[in-house]
C-alpha cells in the first residue's frame, strides 16, 4: 500500500503545495540557467565586438546579434540619448559636439543608470520565488509532519493500542511531508545563491561598461 | 514587448519540462517502492501440522515409527539403571536389580537409593525425549522442508481450512496495521486445485484502508505456503480478520 494513498486530507494538501513549489522552482532554475548563461556568453562576445568596432552607429546596427546580453540594452539606451543630444547640437549648427555645460553627459549617465536598473530587475525576476521556496517549504513540510503525527496519536488513542504496527504508518506518512519540503527547498536555496552570484557579476560588468561608455563619449563628443 | 513575450513563453516551456521531470521522478521512485509502507522481511515459517503429528495411531495400536524406536532405545537406559548390580549378577533381570543392589550394598540407605534412582530416571527420560525429537526433525528434513513433517493439510484427518487459517494467521501477524477501533474484515477466499488463490471477495469491510491493506498483504504472503486442496478441486472458505487474529467463518 502506498504511503500517499493512506495520508489524510491535510497532509495531501501540504504535499500538493510542496509539489507546486518544487515544479515552479525547478522551472525557474532551468529558465534562469539559460538566461544567465546566454547573458554571460553574449556579453563577452558583445564586448569583443564593441572594442573592435570604432563607430557607435555600426555597433547599433549589429545589436540584434547579442540580444540576450544586458550590455546591448545599456548601449542602445545610451546611444539613443546620445543621438538626441547630437540632434540638438545640429539644430544649434554645432554638429558632433554635446554641451557638458547643459548636462549632456549627465543625461547619458542617467540613461545608462536607468537601463542598468531595468536589466537588474529583469535578471532578478522570479528569484524571489526561489528564496520564498527555500525559506518556507521546510516549514510547510514540518506542518504536514506535525499534523500527521497528531493524527497518528489520535489513532493510537482511539484504538487503545500503541504497537509499532499502529504508530509506524502514521509517522511514516507524516515524515514524507518534511522530506518533500526539504526536496523542494534545497535546490531552491542552491539555485538562488548561484544565480545571485552570477547576476552580481553581470551587474559589475554593466557598471564597468557604463563607465567606459561615458569615458568614450566624454573623450569623443564633449566640448573641449 | 516582443522580447518579453518570447521570455514568458520560454518560462512556460520550462514549467512544462519541470512538470514532466517531476512526474518521471515520481514514477521512477515509485517503481522502486520508496513510497511503500515497509514491512518486516518475511521469515520462513516453521510449520508443524498438529493434526498429522506422528503420534499413536489408534487403529493400529502402534505409535509412529519415530516413537516405535523409543522402547528399543530405552534398553540401554534400563541397563544403566541396573549397572550397579551387574558387577555380581549380569544375567539378573532389570526388575530384580534394585533388590540385588540393596542386598549387596547395605551402606546405602533406601532414601539415597530412591534419590539416585529418580535422578537416573530423569536423565534417561530427557535423553529419550531428545532422541525422539531428533528423529522427528530428521524425518521432517528428509521430507523436503525443514520443520514440516511431510504434512500438507490434506492427509486423512486434516482440516484444510484450519491449515489455511494457520498460514493466514502467521502471515497476518507480520503485516497487521490498523487505524480504526476494532476493525474486522470478512474475506471469502477461493483457492484452485493447485493451491493458488483464484481470488477473494470482501464480504464485510472495516472501512480502515490500512487494515484492509494488511489483510491483502497477508493473503499474498500466505499464498506461498498453500498446498493444493485435498479434494483435488477448488476450495472456498470465509475467514474473519481481526486485530486479535484470523478466524474461520
Amino acid at each position: 500500500m502506498g504511503i500517499l494513498a493512506v495520508t489524510g486530507l491535510v497532509v495531501k494538501l501540504v504535499l500538493l503545495v510542496l509539489l507546486y513549489f518544487s515544479v515552479v522552482s525547478w522551472a525557474i532554475i532551468f529558465y534562469k540557467f539559460l538566461q544567465v548563461h546566454r547573458a554571460n556568453r553574449e556579453s563577452v562576445r558583445f564586448l569583443e565586438f564593441f572594442w573592435k568596432t570604432k563607430r557607435f552607429d555600426a555597433i547599433n546596427e549589429q545589436l540584434d546579434r547579442f540580444s540576450h546580453s544586458p550590455l546591448t540594452v545599456l548601449f542602445s539606451e545610451a546611444f539613443s540619448e546620445l543621438k538626441k543630444l547630437m540632434e540638438k547640437g545640429i539644430q544649434k549648427e554645432d554638429p558632433d559636439v554635446i554641451s557638458t555645460e547643459l548636462g549632456g553627459i549627465d543625461n547619458i549617465a542617467r540613461a545608462l543608470r536607468r537601463a542598468t536598473t531595468s536589466e537588474i530587475t529583469r535578471l532578478e525576476k522570479y528569484l524571489t520565488f526561489l528564496a520564498t521556496t527555500g525559506s518556507t517549504a521546510p516549514f510547510i513540510g514540518l506542518f504536514g509532519t506535525v499534523w500527521g503525527i497528531m493524527t497518528a496519536f489520535k489513532g493510537i488513542g482511539e484504538t487503545g493500542t500503541a504497537s509499532l504496527a499502529v504508530v509506524a504508518p502514521g509517522i511514516a506518512e507524516a515524515l514524507i511531508a518534511t522530506a518533500i519540503g526539504l526536496v523542494a527547498a534545497i535546490p531552491a536555496v542552491m539555485g538562488y545563491n548561484h544565480f545571485q552570484n552570477k547576476i552580481r557579476v553581470l551587474i559589475a560588468e554593466m557598471d564597468s561598461f557604463s563607465t567606459e561608455y561615458l569615458n568614450i563619449v566624454q573623450r569623443t563628443f564633449a566640448k573641449k | 514587448m516582443i522580447r518579453v513575450a518570447v521570455k514568458e513563453s520560454q518560462l512556460t516551456r520550462m514549467l512544462v519540462f519541470s512538470l514532466l521531470l517531476h512526474v518521471t521522478m515520481f514514477v521512477v521512485i515509485g517503481r522502486f517502492g520508496y513510497f511503500m509502507l515497509s514491512h518486516q522481511p518475511a521469515t520462513q515459517a516453521y510449520y508443524v501440522d498438529v493434526v498429522n503429528l506422528p503420534v499413536a495411531n489408534p487403529q493400529s495400536g502402534n505409535p509412529s515409527p519415530s516413537i516405535e524406536n523409543a522402547p528399543a532405545k530405552q534398553a540401554p537406559i534400563r541397563q544403566e539403571m541396573s549397572r550397579p548390580a551387574s558387577d555380581t549378577a549380569s544375567t539378573v533381570s532389570p526388575k530384580a536389580a534394585p533388590s540385588v543392589k540393596k542386598e549387596q550394598m547395605p551402606a546405602e540407605t533406601n532414601e539415597e537409593f530412591a534419590k539416585r534412582l529418580a535422578a537416573l530416571e530423569k536423565k534417561a527420560e530427557g535423553r529419550r525425549l531428545g532422541e525422539a525429537l531428533d528423529d522427528l526433525r530428521r524425518r521432517s528434513a528428509e521430507a523436503g522442508r525443514a520443520g514440516m513433517p511431510g504434512a500438507k493439510g490434506k492427509e486423512a484427518g486434516s482440516d484444510y481450512g484450519s491449515y489455511i487459517q494457520s498460514r493466514l494467521r502467521d502471515a497476518f501477524n507480520s503485516t497487521i496495521a490498523y487505524q480504526s477501533r476494532n476493525p474486522e474484515v470478512v474475506i471469502k477466499l477461493r483457492i484452485n486445485r493447485f493451491g493458488k488463490v483464484i481470488g477473494y471477495r470482501m464480504e464485510r469491510s472495516s472501512r480502515d484502508k490500512l487494515f484492509e491493506a494488511a489483510v491483502a498483504r497477508a493473503i499474498d504472503i500466505a499464498e506461498e505456503n498453500f498446498p493444493p486442496p485435498p479434494a483435488g478441486g477448488d476450495f472456498e472458505q470465509g475467514f474473519i480478520f481481526r486485530p486479535e487474529g484470523v478466524g474461520k467463518k
